[in-house]
């Protein structure tokens, strides 16, 4: 008999199933990158307004019906920047309130006009100068947005002849 | 003797002998030896950093600074498995940039023991980690491949590492 009862439960141990036991556990860690931008920005035109009759005033438009034409060596006209970009773009611009005659010191009133265009010298879509942007037609694609600069130089008699300048500083940033 | 047969035997000496080990066996799980328990701890993310289209950058499992690295703690035998994206993705996953994992970009180091192991990330890797070794860290090396059109921005993706601690007992 009790060679019966080791037997059953020889059997009955036989008879379970191993147990196992597993424990899981799990973690997330990020992948990041970054893709840079291309852009760059070049002047191809200055802004000129030519030479004025003493006390004349002059616009220069950079858009509308009566936009101007890009300027030349000896021809007044309008100023370009030519920006490549394969992403989208904010624009600043500081604008100077006056050009100054470097000699006397004399200056003119001056206001700026800009005007973003697909081409060089092409037609253009007013914006204002100070803070504005333009898109990528498809992002990653490298092209050419052209930022076309006018104003209005308002003349005075009593600053005299001479010449008058003043920068016009952009800055370009790409974003997303 | 013969009235030690039937059922009288089992109230009877070896009879009660046989009905506790049934009974022991069949009341509940079978007491498992020392249990192994890993936590698992992302410490590092795979940082591509800033990339340029069309160029690949390779971040190495070496790379202290850029590689992923996830710390286990613990011990047992374990199965750790990366859930692997296949790119990262931009904005609202419009855009993606494609991602490869080479059959070195695996590597575990065991501080104890200074022994390493080099595995492909896209299979299962198993090992031990015996107790009172100071567990196991898990490094992730991987590629970025942006293409020469690839849209800039922000990219990124999750990598998921499941560690599954196994132990056996009868």
């Amino acid at each position: 008999m009790k060679k019966l009862a080791l037997s059953l439960a020889a059997l009955a141990v036989a008879a379970l199933p191993a147990v196992s036991h597993a424990q899981t556990a799990s973690a997330t860690v990020t992948a990041s990158a970054t893709v840079q931008a291309s852009l760059t920005a070049t002047t191809t035109h200055q802004l000129k307004f030519g030479t004025l009759a003493m006390g004349a005033s002059s616009t220069l438009a950079s858009s509308g019906g009566s936009q101007a034409a890009l300027s030349g060596l000896a021809t007044a006209g309008l100023g370009q920047v030519q920006v490549s970009h394969n992403s989208n773009v904010t624009v600043t611009a500081t604008v100077p309130a006056v050009l100054t005659n470097a000699v006397s010191g004399n200056t003119l009133g001056f206001a700026a006009n800009c005007a973003t265009a697909s081409s060089s010298g092409g037609t253009g879509t007013s914006v204002t100068c100070a803070s504005f942007s333009f898109n990528a037609a498809t992002p990653g694609t490298s092209q050419s947005t052209y930022v076309l600069v006018g104003g209005t130089v308002t003349g005075s008699a009593a600053a005299g002849v001479g010449t008058f300048t003043g920068d016009i500083d952009f800055t370009f940033t790409a974003s997303n | 003797m013969a009235e030690r047969t039937g059922a009288r035997a089992l109230r009877r000496g070896g009879g009660a002998w046989l009905l506790a080990a049934l009974a022991s066996l069949l009341a509940g799980p079978c007491p498992a030896p020392a249990q192994g328990t890993v936590s698992v701890l992302p410490v590092q993310g795979l940082r591509f950093g800033v990339l340029s289209s069309g160029i690949p950058t390779v971040i190495s499992p070496l790379d202290a600074g850029r590689r992923a690295v996830v710390e286990l703690v613990g011990s047992g035998q374990v199965s750790v498995t990366f859930e692997l994206p296949a790119a990262l993705r931009a904005g609202s996953g419009s855009r993606s940039l494609p991602l490869r994992f080479g059959p070195a970009d695996g590597r575990v180091t065991f501080p104890h023991s200074g022994r390493v192991l080099v595995f492909d990330p896209s299979l299962p890797v198993s090992f031990a980690i015996p107790p009172g070794s100071g567990g196991a860290t898990v490094y992730l090396g991987g590629s970025a491949e942006p293409g020469p059109r690839q849209a800039p921005g922000a990219y990124d993706a999750g990598i998921t590492v499941t560690v599954v601690v196994s132990n056996s007992a009868t």
